[in-house]
């Protein structure tokens, strides 16, 4: 009989079996095609246990954990995974699960999505060459994601985290003899890993503030606390460190590069790595960490600073973009700075409520960006891998499931009304209104609210941009172009477009509360509040303000791609500059380059060039000896009777010493 | 009245002698005769010292010295026949092989004039054998 | 399973048989011999697995031992409880932590009666397994096997010698490991430096092996011999201090012996010999690190070390990365820590872990900059060894047990590493990383392993460098060393950490992963054999599996690390006093 504890070590098993199941079938020949099964069948059955905890945790709201804390005999049944020390110091990292709110929502949309990413793979990477790997590897990130949002404590968590990480580098790399791919997977790794070193001495320094005893979430939360008085500065050093951890995995500013190379990837990956899932990983981080921030109220301004700044820059890159999946690949960047910016008001607005804002932006985005994503796969798989929007148009007519559950994630993208990025995103904007009332940084979040809205503006335009460019208008494709829409491509998407639709429902702010009632059950969350009320009321100015702006970038878009067909390149070439900034990605890249790459070449040739001079002189100090012998060597010149005289004149020598100088 | 210093000045330019003979010779076997020059030397000091001293160690020194010098005198004979057959010559000077890799030969810088080409020995005949008129003798 | 006395007899058989091994193997000659060496090997493997298998219990928890003193106690009443000596007085299978096998007995006179002359100290043969040792022994048992593997085909002229020799490396390094003699150790120490001569000199591949060899071998021997003036000088102040206040003096070469009378010499003598006492410590620690030093090696100390890895035959190079530079790390953990442990909190966190760390910067960039993938490798030895430097500096449980265990992982990962690239130079006759590139659609399988081995060095969790990394980290981080503001220390540790993957994932982008280009071979390249599938899945299984279950090889170390640690604290707390 399975208890829900031990299905919670299944959600993250079975897709770990599946992965290895794949990487078996591909290493048979007859068995090679079959080897999406395995894959498909473990995360349903993944999901399925999601289901299960999930139930169990909407009925009593108590965090499950695993293993269970035998009471009756009172001992400690743990799995270590490592652990060294004795008494209080110990490092040691058990295996340890637990599923609170916050894990549930997470593990929701992981496996959903996960499993209908799978299936619509099924279709697009038929044929492919290291199909069995594909599978492989997205199982494995299946079973790390689900690790790392059930970890209980942050090494096992980090262990997840490396281990999303790694099935990212493996997959934007799929293509491994284009090199473009290639660099763009070394590119996504080492980014992240740049903020994964911040991110680990966070969790070091932490550990050492909690008296150096555990990793464990609740102790951790429980004991820097009340270091937090004597140790000020160290714990904002190591929150602004975990906070470097959260914005190299959720792409954020400055290390958000990597996200837009890594569209490299097979499109699927780019719908659950790289947008649904694995990038919000940083927010969940946050969320999960917001007892711990919520003391810093500076580092929480950082945050929503950080994720407001990336949220612009980023809808401003992706409004000239030609490419389709950079369009969404910047989006993503721009809606985590959302996310960002509505966890970064925790403090200064209620936390639970802040946390919450976050995390359901974080759901209902994984929806309506994995389908848009995908929606971009299906044209891609049929425009024979073209997905420049210039040299197609019109495909509503070839496409037309493709067409419309891609006007369903747009829609929820551009916030309008009743599609669930609507009540997300209004949500947010209401969190950062509230954070704007406090005494503290009040001004700074106003401004921040500003920036919000008029993102959410170019949200609405480029989303619409996209998607008039693409579907409308007359119809053009390129060379080879062969467009279907296979049903095991076309389910996945009605599924997901069906989310997109309605997924909103589960926290619509005067109509539903659930996912708010849920999301607060969580222990944390409830311990970061301190108590604080949060009343969940609908201000209905912001919601038609909101409204307002997502309809109006949408009518911009349609009066300059629909309406006037002109009117986009005369809106070009009136920026001018600034346009050219846009298209060229305000030269991040390049300045990036000459910032850091160039000289970290550099440095390492310097080191190159020094270990030459220190090889140079070894071979100097070497050659000392033989520069002495030089001189005395033209002694040995092998006539017997100068050594006779040399040893006549030694001998006369030391008489002579003996006999006048009395030695 | 001949004391032991007497014994000791013999020794002493004895040994002087056969030193300066050893350096400033270049013949093979003259140089050996030298260096057996101040063996004696040797000897005769250790003579003296055994008479003065009224006991026989140094006598018994000296007949090891003068059994030591004679094996010497055969191995070191032998060698240079070994020598002379390579070189056909007894100068020592022709022997520097064992000088540091890359140094020049250490030669005379006035070199004797080549010694005239002697003539041949002249054979006999073998017994018995009547000598052909007006020929070299030699076959 | 072993009894205790079985063991006891049967240890002395890891150093024994690959010196028979070695005797054999130089009479034979041509490809009898490398099959006869992969029998040999075979045989130590499990002759050193049955041992350490059997031996696992009573290392872990020796009912002996736990009798006379508690964890929590403050005072340590033994350093090192070296198990199985052979030679032990005690019957039984009890031990007494000695022996009695003597190699070189010194006599002198009687104290109590001057004109009877009487033995007062022996260097003996001594050896045993605890806690510290145990896993590299294992190693180094189970390393054999790929290295002969990777030489099958790699090697081709006068095999027999070539084994013969790659055997007796073996037994002098298993000899560090074991021996609890300090003059013992010191042997075995300086005995490897000859076969790595001859082996480097006489089969490595490139036009510069004599040369690598001959600077190797000059480095090493410069540094061992500073050890050796660190060695005497260390047993000749333990003898002097021991007579201090009317003793006779105790003249000892064991180790364990000598640990236990630095401790306690430390804690009974007045106030004014003690401080003259940590100023000759500091000068010993110095003296006996310089060898450890080169041999590991630390930045300025290593100029000898891309030439010898580079130039050494594959078989050798490997033996190298993975076992000879531990022999560095383990003797100051062995000799350095525990014989001048004050020395090792005033000194060699600020100097010799100044130096590991930037060993850490310096290998990583230095890697990043080479052109050649096993001078790359090579490096990141460098790198990846600060590492382990920077953790047993910090003289901490968790620093040490990770230090100690990242010597055996970086052993599997960097010596998986270079069995890959000496398949990839086999085929291909370059290792010159511009001669390459797309190697994974060409040889996905070699690519797989190597893949495996690069994220197990850069520490990717659920390989084993990972475990390592985050013990060494928190022992680093540990609140008994916040004094020495460690912090820093760390940071730049962590930094290293992101340039590891930087320099690895280069390296694997710019070989592996693009568009094929390839230099010519002579006929067409296959991808790796059964006979290398063999070489390299064991080493890449334990990464995974010490990755994975690493916990009780922590647990079999634990007991001695927790005792070296606790002379750090004992220390600490005199210099705080």
């Amino acid at each position: 009989m399975l208890s829900v504890p031990s299905l919670l070590v299944c959600i993250p098993l079975l897709p770990l079996v599946g992965a290895i199941f794949c990487a078996v079938f591909g290493g048979v020949k007859e068995l090679r095609r079959w080897a999406h099964l395995p894959a498909a069948l473990c995360a349903a059955l993944s999901f399925v246990c999601v289901a299960f905890v999930v139930a169990k945790l909407t009925e009593d709201g108590a965090p499950i954990e695993f293993p269970v804390q035998d009471s009756t005999s009172g001992q400690d049944v743990d799995i270590q995974w490592f652990s060294v020390g004795h008494g209080q110091t110990t490092v040691s990292v058990p295996f340890e699960l637990s599923a609170d709110a916050i894990a549930g929502i997470m593990l929701l949309g992981i496996t959903f999505i996960g499993f209908w990413i799978v299936v619509f793979s099924i279709g697009y990477m038929h044929g492919s060459p290291g199909f069995a790997r594909y599978f492989s590897v997205v199982s494995l990130f299946l079973a790390s994601m689900t690790l790392m949002v059930l970890a209980n404590n942050f090494i096992l968590m980090f262990a997840g985290w490396e281990g999303v990480g790694l099935c990212s580098y493996l997959l934007v790399g799929y293509w491994h003899h284009k090199p473009s791919a290639a660099d763009a997977a070394r590119k996504a790794f080492l980014v992240t890993r740049l903020g994964d070193v911040g991110l680990i001495l966070g969790i070091f320094l932490m550990w050492a503030l909690a008296d150096q005893h555990s990793f464990n979430y609740a102790w951790i939360f429980n004991h820097t606390r009340v270091k937090f008085e004597y140790y000020s500065e160290v714990y904002t050093a190591a929150c602004l460190l975990i906070l470097c951890g959260a914005v190299g995995k959720s792409a954020q500013i400055p290390l958000y590069v990597w996200l837009p190379d890594a569209m490299e990837g097979p499109t699927p990956v780019s719908a659950l790595i790289h947008a649904a899932t694995m990038v919000t990983a940083g927010v969940y981080l946050l969320a999960r960490c917001a007892p711990l921030f919520v003391l810093v109220p500076g580092v929480q301004v950082t945050i929503a600073i950080i994720g407001a700044a990336t949220a612009l820059l980023a809808a401003f890159i992706a409004l000239t973009q030609h490419d389709l999946k950079r369009v969404l690949a910047y989006s993503t960047v721009s809606q985590i700075g959302f996310m960002f910016l509505a966890v970064g008001c925790g403090g200064a607005a209620a936390p639970v409520m802040a946390v919450t804002a976050g995390l359901f932006h974080l759901f209902t985005h994984a929806f309506f960006k994995a389908v848009l994503f995908l929606s971009a796969g299906s044209v891609m798989h049929g425009m024979h891998d073209v997905i420049d929007m210039r040299q197609f148009s019109g495909l509503k007519r070839v496409m037309p499931i493709t067409r419309w559950t891609f006007l369903a994630g747009a829609l929820a993208l551009a916030g309008v009304p009743v599609f669930a990025g609507f009540w997300s995103k209004d949500m947010i904007l209401e969190t950062v209104l509230e954070a704007g009332h406090s005494d503290r940084f009040g001004s700074i979040y106003m401004v921040l609210f500003g920036v919000a809205a008029v993102t959410a503006l170019m949200t609405a335009f480029y989303t619409f941009r996209a998607y008039f460019r693409t579907f409308e208008g007359e119809l053009k494709m390129p060379e080879g172009a062969h467009p279907h829409e296979p049903w095991v491509m076309s389910v996945p998407l009605i599924v997901l477009a069906l989310g997109a639709v309605g997924i909103g429902f589960v926290h619509a702010t005067p109509l539903t509360h659930w996912f708010g009632n849920f999301i607060s059950k969580a222990p944390e969350l409830m311990q970061a509040n301190g108590g604080r009320h949060v009343e969940d009321h609908a201000n209905w100015g912001l919601m038609f303000g909101s409204a307002a702006i997502a309809l109006l970038g949408v009518g911009a878009a349609y009066y300059m791609y629909r309406v006037k067909p002109g009117a986009a390149e005369k809106a070009a070439s009136a920026a001018g500059n600034v346009y050219y900034l846009s298209l060229n990605k305000v030269y991040v890249d390049e300045i990036y380059n000459l910032l850091f790459v160039q000289p970290l070449n550099l440095l390492a040739g310097i080191c190159k060039l020094f270990e030459a001079v220190v090889y140079d002189l070894v071979r100097l100090i070497a050659s000392i000896p033989r520069y002495m012998a030089e001189v005395i060597r033209p002694l040995q010149n092998g006539l017997v009777q100068f050594y006779a005289l040399t040893m006549a004149i030694g001998v006369a020598v030391f008489v002579g010493m003996l006999l006048f100088f009395h030695w | 009245m001949i004391s032991v210093s007497h014994y000791l000045a013999v020794g002493a330019i004895l040994f002087c002698l056969g030193l300066i003979g050893f350096l400033s010779r270049r013949n093979l076997i003259v140089m050996f005769l030298s260096a057996e020059l101040m063996l004696q030397g040797v000897a005769i000091n250790f003579v003296a010292f055994s008479r003065h001293h009224g006991n026989l160690h140094g006598q018994v020194f000296t007949l090891f010295v003068i059994a030591v010098a004679a094996c010497e005198a055969g191995i070191a004979l032998a060698l240079f026949l070994v020598l002379y057959r390579r070189k056909h010559s007894l100068d020592v000077s022709l022997w520097q092989g064992l000088r540091e890799p890359g140094l020049p030969i250490t030669g005379d810088p006035e070199p004797l004039p080549p010694e005239p080409e002697e003539p041949p020995l002249p054979h006999l005949a073998p017994a018995g054998a009547i000598p052909a008129r007006g020929e070299p003798t030699h076959a | 399973m072993l009894t205790p006395d079985l063991i006891r007899l049967l240890l002395p058989a890891l150093m024994g048989l690959p010196i028979v091994a070695a005797l054999v193997l130089r009479f034979t000659s041509g490809t009898r011999s490398r099959g006869l060496a992969l029998a040999f090997a075979i045989v130590h493997l499990a002759l050193t697995a049955l041992v350490v298998v059997s031996g696992l219990e009573l290392i872990q928890d020796d009912p002996n031992l736990s009798l006379g003193i508690k964890r929590q106690e403050k005072k340590l009443e033994r350093v090192f409880a070296p198990q199985f000596v052979p030679g032990d007085p005690m019957p039984d299978g009890r031990a007494s932590y000695s022996t009695t096998n003597d190699i070189l007995p010194i006599y002198g006179p009687n104290p109590s009666n001057p004109h009877e002359r009487v033995k007062i100290a022996a260097a003996q043969f001594f050896i045993g397994l605890d806690g510290l040792n145990v896993w590299l022994v294992a190693l180094g048992s189970f390393l054999m096997f790929p290295v002969v593997l990777i030489s099958w085909d790699t090697v081709h002229e006068r095999e027999g010698s070539y084994y013969a020799w790659l055997f007796l490396l073996q037994a002098g390094l298993l000899g560090v490991f074991l021996s609890f003699d300090i003059l013992l150790f010191y042997v075995c120490f300086e005995l490897t430096l000859v076969p790595l001569l001859f082996l480097i000199g006489g089969w490595g591949p490139g036009p510069n092996r004599r040369e690598a060899a001959r600077k190797l071998f000059l480095f090493t021997l410069a540094g061992g011999l500073i050890t050796l003036l660190g060695v005497a000088g260390t047993v000749l102040y333990v003898y002097e201090r021991t007579q201090i206040g009317g003793g006779h003096g105790e003249l000892t070469f064991s180790i364990p012996r000598l640990a236990d009378l630095v401790q306690t010499g430390m804690l009974q003598k007045s106030e004014a010999s003690h401080g003259l006492w940590r100023d000759a410590q500091t000068y010993l620690f110095l003296a006996l690190a310089v060898g450890f030093a080169v041999k590991i090696p630390l930045v300025p100390l290593h100029s000898w070390l891309p030439g010898a890895y580079s130039e050494a035959p594959i078989g050798v190079t490997v033996m190298l990365s993975a076992l000879l530079a531990k022999m560095g790390t383990f003797g100051l953990l062995r000799i350095c820590m525990p014989l001048c442990p004050d020395a090792t909190l005033a000194v060699g966190m600020p100097l010799i872990g100044v130096l590991a760390v930037i060993a850490i910067i310096y290998g990583a960039l230095c890697a990043y900059a080479q052109t050649d993938i096993r001078r790359l490798v090579a490096y990141s030895s460098v790198s990846h060894l600060g590492f382990c430097v920077l953790a047993l500096m910090a003289f901490s449980p968790a620093s040490i047990a990770g230090g100690l265990l990242h010597m055996v992982n970086h052993g599997l990962s960097t010596g998986a590493m270079f069995l890959l690239v000496g398949m990839l130079v086999r085929r291909y006759g370059t290792a010159q990383i511009a001669d390459y590139s797309g190697m994974w659609s060409r040889l996905p399988v070699l690519t797989f392993f190597m893949m495996v081995a690069c994220l197990a060095s850069i520490g990717l969790p659920g390989l084993n460098n990972f475990v390592s990394e985050m013990l060494m980290l928190g022992g680093v981080l540990d609140a008994r060393n916040v004094r020495i503001a460690v912090v820093p220390f760390t940071v730049l540790a962590a930094l290293g950490i992101f340039l590891s993957a930087w320099y690895t994932l280069t390296m694997v982008r710019r070989v592996f992963f693009g568009p094929i280009k390839e230099p010519p071979t002579a006929q067409p390249v296959t991808d790796l054999t059964g006979r290398e599938r063999l070489t390299i899945v064991p080493v890449v299984v334990l990464c995974l599996v010490l990755g994975l279950f690493v916990q009780p090889v922590l647990d079999v170390m634990y007991r001695d690390v927790g005792r070296l640690a606790q002379i750090g604290d004992e220390a600490r707390a005199r210099a705080t006093k």
